[in-house]
């Protein structure tokens, strides 16, 4: 089992990350990993989820980073209650897993074409590293998947593999 | 798999040797052509003398002054071939504008290497700037912005510069119809961003350049007819005086597929004379600042069911932001922030207007606009032009519009008077076509006809040009001041 402090230094030491901390949040119900960083460039929250998923696998438990102006501190402690209001106000991408056949497939297409394993159906199409390459090939996989037409538009306006997901149902 | 510049010009050299790569003017106008071999050869030649020259140890750039002749074109490529970061300078900014712009290159580099007509590049100095010049990653090239400002700005595109098949030119101008291999003509100067952008794209996709080293209206139109134009980049000003063209034949159009126009708003007059002249499918417009974080595209057929809109973000995400930096529902103005993919592209400033960016990688530039129901995008004035006459605001745009709409009038421009009860009133600079005479009066009747009250010019300046930037904008800092009686500085 991956430690909370554990996920904090693999943060940290992501060369666009000046400083990390992770803490456990109240969610719906239930209770999620959330980190919280400090950036010195731009770097994406699934980008860093992902950073740390490649490197201490997908068991790290770490469902969302959120990208502060200043670590939220309270009484010299990471201040959690901020870290949840991120959550709750939707300032924070949950990673998520496919819910069903469309978007496990729609999923699977973006996976391919960016290159990447690990594509939330929550995550925005360029905090997730996308670009124009990967928005073309990801069109055309559709079109040959689903039989249906897709432009540029749509595509980017969806920006998510659910919103995407519910046009093609 | 991408490509060096030197590389990609050798390759088409060597596929298409005998195709024309330019056509230019000399001074006397006499026609020049270079097929795609005597053009590498050139380009090599003039890369070899800036190598020959070359400090690599210090942190060098160089500084084409870039008409639209067939040296500055060969200057340019030669500078990219040798992988030195180049500036296209206007040949024709004033020495204390110039100054001003060699002091930014100074902050950033500490040698300059003019390519002079013969092409022989010479040493000057870059003062230096406060402090060392700032290191960082490789450039490509380096552009003056902010000619609406009179704020000079240099803005530098990461480089080297490569070529990718797959994305030279980019996704969106593929989107206007644009084709590789075509046969292209650039009337903007090659130091503004649009024309020059434009040409490093003809130039890495095997075009054919016709290079117009001035604008005049009837020789446009001539150039396209002449070399059967297939793909055109315009300002609203040159479409503005094209359309005045007495007996102008959309046939003389036919070879072109497309025109595209960017940088400054376009009056909704002009572009319906575009759209009536070509179909509304050869028109495309692109607002995108040249700072590269992101843009929208409108054709003409979009345009004519949503009439002044800029499009919708093309691959680019728009938010519209309140001044507490909270997203506003569609129909609520605010300012334009965007977001797209190609971020490692993005140009930074050499000096400190850096672009103001968002925790999550959006960014703006500071322009006002609002979104539709449907994503499209709608600008307001900027801020700084916007003329408030007693609390109401009066959009220049709208005034100057309805100026040109008058037989005599070919050109006007629209500033804030200073006014003891209201702030400030709306002052016309106008300028008249040759031979035309009108009255203020008249004048002030015909804007009463289009346009609200506070609207109206109380004061007409006649002038014989309003200043234009090379993508069209209105100058408002070089034009005389009012002061409170209505009178102009000298």
């Amino acid at each position: 089992m991956v430690t909370l402090p554990e996920i904090s230094e693999v943060l940290s030491a992501h060369p666009g990350v000046r400083r990390a901390e992770t803490a456990i949040v109240r969610h719906d119900g239930r209770d999620v990993a959330i980190a919280a960083a400090e950036l010195s460039g731009y770097v994406s929250g699934p980008i860093l989820r992902n950073h740390v998923r490649r490197e201490l696998g997908e068991d790290s438990g770490l469902a969302g980073v959120v990208i502060v102006e200043q670590m939220p501190m309270a009484e010299g402690v990471l201040d959690v209650e901020c870290l949840a209001s991120a959550v709750a106000e939707g300032r924070c991408t949950l990673f998520e897993d496919p819910r069903d056949d469309v978007e496990r497939r729609v999923a699977a297409i973006w996976s391919a074409q960016m290159d990447t394993r690990f594509v939330g159906v929550n995550d925005d199409f360029l905090e997730l590293g996308g670009d124009s390459l990967s928005a073309l090939g990801i069109i055309a996989a559709v079109e040959t998947e689903f039989g249906r037409s897709l432009d540029v538009f749509e595509f980017m306006s969806a920006a998510s593999v659910r919103r995407l997901a519910e046009i093609l149902r | 798999m991408t490509l060096s510049v030197r590389w990609r010009i050798a390759d088409i050299a060597r596929a298409v040797p005998d195709r024309t790569a330019l056509v230019g003017f000399d001074t006397d106008l006499a026609e020049q052509v270079l097929s795609w071999r005597e053009f590498a050869d050139r380009v090599a030649d003039a890369a070899g003398a800036l190598r020959a020259v070359l400090d690599r140890s210090t942190r060098s750039c160089a500084v084409v002054p870039a008409g639209n002749t067939l040296p500055a074109a060969i200057g340019i490529a030669a500078a990219l071939t040798a992988e030195v970061p180049v500036f296209p300078l206007n040949p024709g900014t004033p020495p204390t504008e110039r100054d001003a712009l060699l002091r930014l290159l100074g902050r950033r580099f500490e040698r300059g290497y003019l390519m002079d007509a013969q092409l022989r590049p010479r040493r000057i100095d870059l003062p230096a700037g406060p402090g060392p010049p700032a290191g960082g990653s490789a450039v490509a090239y380096l552009l003056a912005t902010g000619a609406s400002t009179g704020i000079p700005k240099i803005s530098a595109r990461p480089g080297p510069l490569r070529y990718d098949p797959v994305r030279t030119p980019s996704v969106v101008i593929r989107q206007t119809g644009w084709r590789t291999e075509q046969r292209q003509l650039i009337v903007g100067p090659l130091y503004h961003a649009a024309p020059f952008t434009a040409f490093l794209d003809a130039l890495l996709d095997s075009n054919t350049v016709v290079l117009q080293p001035f604008f005049a209206p009837q020789w446009t139109v001539e150039l396209v007819r002449r070399y059967a134009i297939e793909w055109l980049q315009l300002t609203p000003t040159h479409m503005r005086e094209i359309l005045r063209l007495p007996d102008l034949d959309p046939a003389g159009f036919a070879s072109l597929r497309a025109m595209l126009h960017t940088a400054a708003r376009c009056d909704a007059d002009t572009k319906r004379g575009w759209i009536d002249l070509l179909g509304p499918e050869r028109v495309y417009e692109l607002y995108g600042a040249t700072e590269g974080i992101g843009v929208t595209l409108v054709r003409g057929d979009e345009w004519l069911a949503r009439p002044g809109t800029v499009g919708r973000g093309f691959l680019t995400q728009i938010r519209i932001l309140d001044d507490a930096g909270n997203a506003v529902p569609p129909g609520t103005t605010g300012t334009v922030f965007m977001r797209t993919p190609q971020r490692a592209g993005r140009s930074d400033y050499v000096n400190d207007q850096a672009i103001r960016t968002t925790l999550d990688g959006f960014a703006t530039v500071g322009d006002h606009g609002r979104l539709d129901r449907d994503g499209y995008l709608y600008l307001e004035p900027r801020d700084h032009d916007i003329i408030n006459v007693g609390g109401e605001k009066v959009d220049p745009d709208e005034v100057e519009a309805a100026l040109r709409d008058h037989p005599a009038v070919i050109d006007a421009a629209a500033v804030a008077v200073p006014h003891r009860t209201f702030g400030s009133v709306v002052g016309a600079h106008v300028v008249l076509h040759p031979g035309a005479s009108v009255r203020r009066a008249e004048l002030a009747a015909h804007c009463g006809r289009r346009l609200a009250g506070y609207k109206i010019p109380k004061h007409f300046t006649f002038v014989d040009q309003v200043p234009r930037s090379a993508a069209g904008k209105i100058q408002r800092w070089r034009l005389a001041p009012y002061h409170e009686n209505g009178a102009t500085s000298p």
